[in-house]
């Protein structure tokens, strides 16, 4: 038989302030006094079920199996319910990315199409070529002989 | 014991309790009408609150030349812009955000004071300045750290780029600060390049503050064209042009290539050109901008439209290239009208003579024997007064008056004496572009096609790829018999090679064409200025190009000014499209001008003006005086005679004094060279 302040002390007393206070002999300042008609009764029974024999059933097997067999269906089901939705929140995120690098490849392409005609424009080329690039005179021309066949030919008569 | 309950208690109860059931309806009355009733409308105001809807600009289509460069090509750049309305503290925001850009603190400070001053009467907090276009890389990782701390955005925006530079700037266009055409194909097909644009929505909070934004509509590419233009050609051309300015002392020209078979321009310049990366033009740029001389200003053809005149004579089987013609030593008087005179005096000569050696008086008899309808309905057939239809904006129609006045106030059809002045190209303008289809009849063998840039249209589809969009060109049409063709063809070839055009000869090649000199008559009085032009093809054979020069304002001929731009035109041209030489080549050395040849006058000058003098005075020629014409004998002349007389011949004149002639220099009979003027004395007779 005990009491709840009897029970708050012996927590207490486990504690560092409850075993400083204790060793000082002022332990008394913070435990609880005994109310009147608080006792707490604490009784231990001692029970032997040694001789319990627990029956196996059979339907309770199959209760768990059928009930885990549920669960995994139906889990499987919602995956699969599901597995299309994520599948193609996946690919649409991957279209996006592919449409946005696409866009900048094509940017970038453009740019690049850009600078290269820019660099063939005929005024840069005259501008580089300088006094390098003439046409040449007629006489300089040689003329090839024309292919058998050939109705029109350059060659110089 | 329990109190009895008082009546008048239970009955202030019951009252408070009604009001708070009346209350409480109110509040749920008051609900539904907000939630229920109302919903569309809050539903609306809440939207606009926090959803806005921008346009996403699609990116404009591609214009490319006929190898599939890049003339024009937009690409995709990033911009800077800002609320003013929403920054606190200018000078902070500049002082931060003007180094990151690299621009004046001061100046954007300036600016952003002037907007919030502006902006607070009338924009209610809204605003949009735009920071910097076209961010570089470096720049928009500057600014990506100062986005969170001040209220910036990087918005999606393009830029076009004009990889040529200068080349085809007539053809191609130029936008303008708002990305819409303002010149050239930008313009004409402005609707068509720009494409659709998307939608972005974006939700935003109570500051304006941007968290999410998702594209509810994506823009699409507007059309892409491939022109018929060839960029080497084209870059020879203008350079030639500018050459040929340059040279005859114009003021402005055009040139335009094309292809008589199907009527593809090849080029098309003018003079003075701009450089359409420019986005802040001077004015002389932007004049010349707005000006495309080739398509939207007719002039006086002059000489070329000899052309009309005797195919019609042909054609109609009344003459042929052997029919007699007199040409009445130079001088053609009619009763009751206008004499009509030749440069040279000429006797009988044969049709094609005509031609050859540019008759005023042979072509106005082949007009007067075939009469103005046949002259009206020929030129129809050969495209004059009516448009092109080219894609070039504000194409003139040029003028060609109506056959039959339409009414006694009628001033825009023909005089009974019209179509002898109109058969050596007076009272009738057209454009280069009209003068080049025109001259593609004949070099096609009699069809008249449809001059036109465009040779492609591509539409990029939903998979990226680009689906080919079909053209709306016209077919060519028969106007001409194809014998009436080869024959002018043959008859032209003799002008470049012993009439008016031998500097129009091309080495290797040979060419047919036509002179054209038409003298400007301005502020009442001739200016001694023409519009010089030179029409040809090349080769005679199986003509590939077909060439329209004509030089504005210049004291020279055609003759003189304008074949030599088709020589080298033509000989770039065929040399790109690599066209079999037809010809033994040889070195060409440029023919010595004949004094003959540089007396030559314009057609209107020697139409209306009086006749040169009788007696002229033997020139005295050295080598280095050939170019430029003869000195007449003013003395003893009066003013008005004087000016006339030089006039006549194209001569400027400065007068010192009044009375009757006394001095001048230089000396009567020496060679004036080129832009000299002859100073005449002036003397009251004692």
């Amino acid at each position: 038989m005990t009491s709840l302040a009897a029970l708050f002390d012996w927590l207490a007393a486990g504690s560092p302030e409850g075993r400083a206070a204790s060793r000082n002999g002022n332990g008394t300042d913070f435990r609880l006094r005994t109310l009147p008609k608080e006792d707490i009764h604490v009784f231990v029974k001692s029970i032997d079920n040694s001789t319990v024999i627990r029956l196996v059933d059979n339907k309770d097997w199959l209760r768990s199996a059928g009930m885990a067999g549920g669960v995994m269906l139906a889990s499987i089901m919602l995956i699969a319910l599901l597995m299309p939705g994520g599948f193609s929140l996946l690919a649409s995120r991957q279209i996006g990315q592919l449409n946005t690098e696409r866009e900048q490849l094509i940017n970038e392409l453009r740019q690049v199409r850009s600078r290269e005609a820019e660099l063939l424009n005929p005024q840069q080329l005259d501008v580089w070529a300088g006094p390098n690039f003439h046409n040449p005179t007629a006489a300089a021309v040689i003329y090839a002989a024309p292919a058998q066949g050939t109705v029109a030919s350059l060659r110089k008569p | 014991m329990e109190r009895p309950v008082n009546a008048q208690a239970v009955r202030r109860v019951l009252i408070v309790g009604r009001l708070a059931l009346l209350w409480a309806l109110c509040i749920t009355g008051r609900l539904v009408y907000l939630q229920v009733y109302k919903h569309e409308d809050f539903q609306k105001t809440a939207k606009s609150q926090h959803q806005h809807q921008f346009p996403l600009p699609a990116d404009r289509g591609e214009i490319l030349d006929r190898t599939e460069t890049p003339l024009a090509i937009s690409i995709r750049t990033e911009s800077a812009v800002v609320n003013p309305q929403r920054i606190k503290d200018a000078e902070f925001f500049a002082r931060v955000v003007a180094p990151a850009l690299g621009l004046n603190p001061e100046e954007l400070k300036a600016t952003l004071k002037d907007y919030q001053e502006r902006g607070a009467a009338r924009a209610r907090g809204r605003g949009y300045l735009s920071l910097k276009r076209h961010l570089t890389p470096e720049e928009k990782d500057r600014l990506k750290y100062l986005t969170a701390t001040f209220p910036l955005e990087i918005i999606r925006d393009s830029r076009r780029e004009y990889p040529a530079g200068s080349v085809g700037a007539h053809i191609v266009g130029s936008l303008d600060s708002e990305g819409n055409g303002n010149s050239g194909l930008e313009q004409k097909l402005n609707d068509t390049l720009k494409g659709k644009p998307g939608k972005m929505l974006v939700l935003t909070g109570a500051q304006m503050d941007q968290y999410i934004r998702w594209v509810s509509e994506d823009s699409t590419q507007g059309e892409n064209f491939t022109l018929a233009m060839h960029r080497v050609i084209q870059n020879d051309v203008e350079q030639f042009l500018a050459e040929g300015v340059k040279d005859a002392g114009a003021e402005s020209g055009s040139v335009v290539v094309l292809d008589p078979r199907n009527g593809e321009v090849l080029a098309l310049a003018n003079y003075p050109n701009f450089d359409p990366r420019n986005e802040r033009p001077t004015l002389e740029e932007a004049k010349a901008r707005r000006s495309n001389t080739a398509v939207q200003i007719p002039c006086e053809p002059g000489s070329v439209m000899k052309m009309i005149t005797v195919t019609m004579g042909i054609d109609s089987g009344e003459f042929t290239e052997t029919t007699p013609i007199f040409c009445e030593n130079g001088a053609f008087a009619r009763p009751g009208r206008k004499a009509i005179h030749d440069v040279h005096r000429m006797g009988a000569m044969d049709t094609a003579g005509v031609l050859i050696k540019s008759s005023n008086i042979g072509v106005a008899k082949i007009s007067i024997r075939m009469g103005p309808r046949m002259l009206y309905e020929y030129l129809k057939k050969f495209g004059i007064g009516d448009k092109t239809g080219i894609e070039l904006p504000a194409e003139s129609r040029g003028m060609l008056r109506h056959l039959e006045c339409r009414g006694p106030k009628d001033n825009y059809c023909w005089s009974p004496t019209s179509h002898e002045y109109i058969a050596f190209g007076h009272e009738v303008g057209a454009t280069s572009v009209q003068l080049a289809r025109a001259v593609a009849v004949i070099a096609n063998g009699g069809l008249i096609v449809q001059p036109h840039l465009i040779m492609k249209k591509t539409r990029p589809r939903a998979d990226g790829k680009l689906e080919e969009v079909a053209l709306d060109i016209k077919k060519p049409e028969r106007v001409l018999r194809a014998e009436t063709a080869f024959r002018i063809r043959r008859i032209m070839q003799q002008v470049v090679l012993e009439g008016t055009g031998r500097r129009a000869a091309v080495p290797g090649y040979s060419s047919g064409g036509k002179t054209g000199s038409a003298e400007i008559f301005e502020n009442g009085a001739w200016q001694n200025k023409h519009n010089s032009s030179f029409i040809g093809f090349a080769p005679v054979t199986d003509p590939r190009v077909v060439v329209v020069v004509t030089l504005n304002r210049t004291p020279k001929q055609g003759g003189i000014a304008s074949a030599p731009v088709f020589s080298k035109v033509a000989a770039t041209a065929l040399r790109v499209l690599q066209v079999p030489k037809d010809e033994p080549e040889k070195e060409v050395a440029p023919p010595q001008p004949k004094i003959l040849e540089v007396n030559e006058l314009p057609e209107n000058r020697i139409a209306k003006a009086i006749p040169q003098p009788k007696e002229k005075p033997q020139p005295q020629m050295s080598a280095g005086l050939l170019i430029g014409p003869t000195v007449p004998d003013f003395r003893g002349k009066a003013m008005l005679d004087v000016l006339r007389e030089s006039a006549a011949l194209g001569l400027q004149v400065q007068t010192k004094g009044r009375g009757v002639a006394r001095n001048q220099a230089p000396a009567a009979g020496t060679v004036l060279p080129a832009g000299a003027s002859i100073h005449v004395e002036f003397a009251t007779p004692q």
